[in-house]
């Protein structure tokens, strides 16, 4: 694997974890007597999302790694789609679609 | 004559100066993190991802990594004042021009490449964003 895709793995990999904190975060909110549990689990995702990040950035231009975080939108809406329940409306699931084209179309210009 | 009161619609498109300023600040903040964040990152050696010991130690001795850290401190605190004059679905689409400040602080300051295939990426993502931003914030059942 190049250092470029090891990079755009990293970027996919902080999409994914990002997504999960902020269904952390969401759950919080959702269960306030085991508030401190979620928020803290989401504060150490993003503690390593920041590692990861950087080490993209070490691999990857800016301008695509920047764009690409964008994912973190797909990825928090499946998340929470699948674990929270929430709806995902045509004009959402759209607008996730038009993420991802340009995440892809980033991707391969990397 | 009197002038005419201002229509409800006119009212309605009126940008607050305050909130003009936080969503220009939001902008401009983004773009630096991510930017001077690149910067940072490439200073740290090669092999980093296999000695993390040495990835800190880089990290600790590259003030540009406190900057950052700073920046997204600032960036928060001015988040947080923009969504006490804004909804979230109001502001998100419109920082969202970062994609497109990012992408052109880059190409000047860090000389990456901004092609026809970056900027079509960009304005994709721009869309999407845009998009998702117009439905229904809360598709939760209210408790």
């Amino acid at each position: 694997m190049t250092r470029t895709a090891v990079g755009l793995v990293l970027i996919v990999i902080c999409a994914v974890i990002e997504g999960l904190a902020q269904i952390a975060w969401k759950t919080a909110s959702m269960r306030p007597d085991q508030s401190r549990r979620w928020i803290g689990l989401g504060a150490v995702a993003y503690g390593g999302e920041i590692a990861l990040y950087t080490l993209a950035l070490t691999r990857v231009d800016v301008s695509i790694a920047f764009a690409m975080g964008s994912l973190s939108f797909v990825a928090v809406a499946v998340l929470s789609r699948l674990l929270l329940g929430e709806r995902i409306s045509w004009l959402r699931g759209a607008g996730l679609f038009l993420i991802l084209s340009g995440v892809a179309l980033m991707g391969e210009q990397a | 004559m009197a002038a005419n009161p201002p229509s409800p619609a006119s009212d309605r498109r009126k940008l607050p100066t305050r909130l003009a300023l936080g969503l220009a600040a939001a902008i401009v903040l983004d773009t630096l993190v991510q930017t001077i964040w690149k910067r940072a990152a490439l200073t740290l050696p090669s092999n980093a991802a296999g000695d993390p010991a040495a990835a800190a130690r880089s990290v600790l001795g590259q003030p540009l990594f406190l900057v950052v850290g700073g920046l997204i401190v600032l960036q928060m605190v001015n988040w947080l004042k923009v969504l006490d004059d804004a909804d979230v679905s109001y502001a998100l689409p419109i920082t969202a021009l970062s994609y497109v400040s990012v992408a052109a602080v880059s190409a000047l300051w860090l000389h990456e490449a901004l092609t026809p295939g970056r900027i079509f990426g960009t304005l994709l993502i721009l869309a999407g964003v845009f998009l998702v931003s117009r439905t229904d914030p809360n598709t939760l059942p209210a408790k």
